[in-house]
């Protein structure tokens, strides 16, 4: 959003001055030149999932070449056809989506609930500091020796093989970071406009839905995004406590293309990569101008 | 370092301005954090905790499966503490981390200046190709990059073989712990990329045009009003993604843990991360991975602490 | 195929007459629903159904589940699953080489009661010595692949080769052939046989009757510093510094083995049997398998038998009804159908007559499981593995290192791992 601020204001403050045309058009041959540049950048940066997809649209036998196939050509739906008429990819996709929902909600709720405390209210966690610091330590933390002490609890608890004992594991470990992107934005809203909307007859939850709220949109869309991609992606603790085949989650699911008893079906694995970024790429492009808004947030103000 | 925690709280326990005068409910703010605590507490605190006392014990597999573990007092403590190996991996913990995360810093501050300076449809572009990078799973991730390496079919050995470096043809990368640490930290640098580049392109995206030009008209020119102007605006955001960065960047361990299984000398690449998982789930030793984990999370402290403490006081700088 | 299916048919038949038999003669016993982890593409999914439907019905009121594990990561899952109460598997399918680790920590039951009738000595040994702890017998073997060495059976005729009766002629036989390369193909090479296929690199070692450690006095010892382990390596680095191609593969390429030698790039490469598959239909008229000749024409030699074990998690709280249900997987039914449709030799090697004759011979993967050797059967060998030691000790020596020095720093590596409680 800001970035078109940035280009309009661009355009206003351009004069008509003879000088200034020169040396516009001298900028117009500039931002060529960084244009040029970040034609190359973008190459470079996504080349690897062109890769990627180049060989989900092979076969195995075209990816086992001396000489590397550069286009998919001709263009082989071999193992997708295989992949979506696999029971255990659209299980693992629901199981998948579940989960990342639940946490997704949780996370963005329970996050905002303690924004709300922290930059509202006058208490003991004011101000973010305290906030940076446990989502740093929540990241400093060796999640490698934590996962049999999870594991134990969840055991416990009769938690393992269930989407809320996952999820719980999921949420803890997220929502230090919501808080932390919430609490910036509901920092930046001047408390001043709720109490203008109070004073024109709104209660105060009223004045939090109907002025506040919108204005949080760019930060719960960051919150969220964060959410997911953790949910989504995570592999270790859904090892260990979704065991059940009909529990699996994505991640879980594409190691089945990797077999001691088989060959390693690098197209498989490729195209069953593919689709479990769909979705995720699919939701960064609905949100995409809301994510840039919410990082400015969090990141500027945190 | 007391001092600094103290003036840390100082911050978090400023003075409320005026206009926060009126009273609300002194027991809402707790309950609105409470959801917050107990899903750290659940999730990660109780199984810490757990840790920690384990990290006491002779707890190995066979405690695992139900025998009663051994009060050993700091005994896998002394045992971590003066294993030349824990140093070793450590240390390269440190020396990896700090190139992934200073290439990647460099390199992510460099596209984000680049975004401010491209067209629109230039800027969608990057932007688009940094989310769908962002996007992908690490797993997935390193997927793409072993075939790119690979050695006979993968794409990289291809090129380089054609552009005149004959040797390179066949070239095994994934055995040598070079090659490995290499493909490690290209991973690495190009997975963390797009959040770098989003988080201070937003942060330059916020200073603010009119202070710029005010610095042009006094005849700055682009580098000093950079230097003078952008930067000391920008560095709060640099300042936390570059931590991030460096506490993700110590304990890497999917990038790695996966590159080892390829078939490479694990004693020869072992980093924090998979050198704890390979003492716990790996070998069963449970106790003296917790009382590892504990020891690198005080070191993790106490090698970033200073970078935390500088970040706490710009606060305090920059809210006074 | 069509023979196949007449033997299902059969099977079904008796399956179902035993059926009868035993829902008349059932009692009133405690029901359960029992889970059972077999590794992703050892069982047949037909086999699978023959077991849930043939336990169903023996017990009525209960069922089983076969709930198939990847392989990717198992053993983290199995050190955390099994330790649950509430959330272990009754069976499981462990692979013979960590059998000995998760029989010493408790985590299976004991089962030494059900040797005869599980199979008595027509159990593959190697195995039952693996699922062994103290006299003890915790682990049945399931079923065992073997490894086989296939070569281009033109290419060695028109560069005038006989077949490898020893070790050193196979080693001279690569470099003959490549030499030759009757065929004229670009980059030809004489063998595939890359380090990280540890296990049938080690046939090597256990042909010269040497092995990575034996037990001294109750104490790991290396065993890579003997003579026998020092031919053993000689020979291997002979084969890959002269004839070999990428020898220092990684792992998920090493899977392929198939694809260099369709492609004509070898003569020779070794794999499990199931490799024959693979194998394209062009090649396959062409193409011989043998054994790993012994050192000695004449002689005998001793190649790896990888495979799975399967054992009753001692967490499981169905201990009677698991008993029954190992009693169905041991059984001739099943164990024909591991053979069948798998091509494995059946841990039960009273079946291995079912093994399908392909391009690899079901006779010669009886003999080359007779023969078979097996790494240390210690509690910590899954950690040597874990740890990549052996992958360690070849790339060195691939790599053209001194064998002594290889041998010393990888022997001491393997001692300490052994030698840790």
């Amino acid at each position: 959003m800001s970035s078109e601020t940035y280009a309009s204001t661009a355009v206003t403050t351009a004069a008509p001055a003879q000088a200034k045309v020169r040396k516009r058009s001298r900028g117009a041959q500039q931002q060529w030149i960084w244009n040029g540049v970040a034609v190359l950048a973008t190459l470079v940066m996504i080349f690897p999932i062109y890769w990627m997809m180049n060989a989900a649209f092979s076969t195995n036998k075209e990816l086992f070449s001396r000489t590397p196939r550069l286009f998919p050509a001709p263009l082989s739906v071999e193992s997708f056809a295989g992949i979506l008429a696999d029971r255990a990819f659209w299980s693992a996709l629901t199981m998948s989506a579940g989960v990342t929902l639940i946490v997704v909600f949780v996370a963005v709720i329970f996050g905002f609930l303690a924004a709300v405390a922290v930059s509202r209210f006058r208490f003991r966690f004011r101000g973010g500091g305290l906030i940076i610091l446990l989502v740093l330590i929540v990241q400093m933390i060796p999640a490698e020796a934590l996962f049999i002490s999870q594991f134990r609890m969840l055991d416990g608890w009769g938690l393992l093989n269930t989407v809320a004992g996952l999820s719980i594991l999921y949420v803890g470990m997220i929502v230090p970071f919501t808080v932390w992107l919430l609490r910036g934005f509901i920092h930046g809203i001047p408390a001043e406009l709720e109490e203008a909307a109070m004073i024109d007859g709104c209660s105060r939850t009223a004045a939090f839905f109907h002025v506040t709220l919108p204005l949080l949109g760019p930060g719960i869309v960051t919150a969220s995004v964060f959410s997911f991609l953790h949910a989504w992606n995570e592999y270790t603790l859904a090892l260990i406590v979704m065991t059940r085949p009909g529990n699996a989650t994505l991640p879980l699911w594409l190691q089945s293309f990797s077999s001691e008893l088989s060959a390693t079906d690098w197209a498989g694995i490729m195209a069953g990569a593919t689709l479990i970024s769909v979705p995720v790429v699919i939701l960064f492009l609905i949100v995409q101008g809301r994510l840039a808004g919410g990082m400015m947030a969090g990141a500027v103000k945190g | 370092m007391g001092t600094t925690l103290a003036d840390a709280d100082l911050v978090l326990n400023a003075p409320p301005r005026p206009r926060r005068r009126r009273r609300r409910g002194a027991l809402a703010p707790y309950l609105l954090v409470a959801p917050l605590i107990a899903a750290v507490m659940v999730a990660l605190g109780w199984p810490l905790i757990q840790q920690f006392l384990m990290s006491f014990q002779k707890f190995g597999m066979a405690q695992q499966f139900g025998a009663e573990p051994e009060w050993i007092g700091l005994g896998n403590y002394i045992e971590i503490l003066g294993n030349p190996t824990m140093w070793l991996v450590f240390a390269r913990s440190v020396v990896f981390c700090a190139v992934c995360a200073s290439l990647s810093m460099l390199l992510g501050g460099l596209l984000a200046i680049l975004l401010t300076k491209l067209s629109n449809w230039a800027r969608i572009m990057l932007q688009v190709s940094l989310l769908l990078v962002w996007a992908t799973p690490v797993l997935v991730t390193m997927v793409i990059w072993q075939w790119l390496f690979d050695a006979r079919y993968g794409l990289i050995n291809w090129v380089l073989s054609h552009i005149g470096l004959t040797g390179m043809a066949g070239f095994p990368w994934t055995s040598t712990p070079m090659g490995v640490f290499t493909i490690a930290g290209i991973t690495v640098i190009w997975g963390s990329l797009p959040l770098i580049v989003f988080m201070i392109y937003s942060a330059l995206t916020q200073v603010s045009r009119e202070v710029l030009e005010a610095a042009e008209l006094d005849g700055a020119g682009p580098l000093m009003r950079f230097w003078e102007v952008t930067l000391p605006l920008i560095t709060p955001a640099i300042m936390i993604v570059g931590l991030l960065q460096i506490v993700w960047d110590l304990r890497v361990f999917t990038q790695l843990y996966v590159l080892q299984q390829a078939g490479v000398s694990v004693d020869e690449t072992n980093l924090l991360g998979t050198y704890i998982f390979r003492l716990g789930i790996g070998q069963g030793q449970y106790g003296s991975a917790s009382a590892l984990a504990t020891v690198v999370l005080l070191l993790t402290l106490l090698l970033t602490w200073p970078y935390i403490a500088r970040m706490f006081a710009q606060q305090k700088g920059s809210s006074a | 195929m069509a023979r196949r299916n007449v033997f299902a048919a059969g099977a079904a038949l008796v399956a179902a007459l035993s059926v009868s038999g035993f829902v008349t003669g059932a009692h009133a016993q405690e029901t359960a629903d029992l889970r059972v982890w077999f590794m992703q593409d050892s069982v047949s999914d037909k086999a699978a159904a023959w077991l849930s439907s043939e336990f169903a019905a023996e017990n009525p009121g209960s069922t089983l589940t076969v709930e198939v594990q990847p392989w990717t990561d198992i053993v983290s899952r199995l050190l955390t699953s099994l330790a649950s109460k509430s959330e272990t598997p009754d069976i499981v399918e462990i692979g013979n080489t960590k059998s000995t680790t998760f029989a010493s920590v408790g985590a299976l039951a004991d089962l030494t009661d059900m040797y005869d009738q599980l199979g008595g000595d027509s159990l593959i040994p190697s195995f039952v010595t693996a699922g062994t702890v103290d006299g003890k017998i915790y682990a049945y073997p399931l079923y065992a692949g073997t490894s086989v060495v296939f070569y281009r059976k033109d290419l060695f005729e028109k560069a005038g080769i006989k077949v490898p009766a020893t070790l050193d002629e196979l080693v001279a036989a690569a470099a003959t052939v490549e030499a030759a390369n009757p065929d004229g193909t670009e980059g030809f090479k004489g063998i595939y046989f890359p380090v990280v296929d540890t296990h049938g690199l080690e046939s090597w070692l256990f042909s010269h009757d040497a092995n990575y450690a034996r037990q001294v006095d109750g104490k790991w010892v290396s065993g890579l510093t003997e003579p026998g382990a020092h031919a053993a390596l000689e020979q291997l680095q002979k084969l890959w510094t002269n004839s070999s191609l990428g020898a220092l593969d990684a792992r998920e390429t090493a899977t392929h083995p198939w694809v260099p030698y369709n492609n004509g790039e070898v003569a020779i490469f070794s794999f499990r049997a199931f490799a024959q598959q693979n194998i394209s239909d062009e090649l396959k008229a062409v193409t011989g398998t043998m054994a790993l000749p012994p050192v000695e024409a004449g002689g005998q030699s001793h190649q790896f038998l990888g495979g799975s074990n399967v054992a009753i998690a001692a967490n499981s709280s169905h201990q009677e009804l698991a008993k029954k249900a190992l009693t169905l997987i041991m059984s001739k039914e099943f164990m024909t159908q591991l053979a069948q449709d798998g091509g494995w030799v059946p841990g039960n090697t009273t079946f291995a007559d079912a093994i399908p004759d392909g391009l690899v011979p079901a006779q010669l993967q009886q003999q080359i499981a007779q023969t078979s050797g097996l790494t240390p059967a210690a509690k910590n060998w899954a950690i040597v593995e874990g740890n990549n030691l052996p992958i360690d000790l070849y790339t060195g020596v691939a790599k053209g290192e001194n064998i002594d020095d290889v041998t010393a720093r990888i022997g001491a590596g393997i001692e300490k791992v052994l030698n840790t409680d």
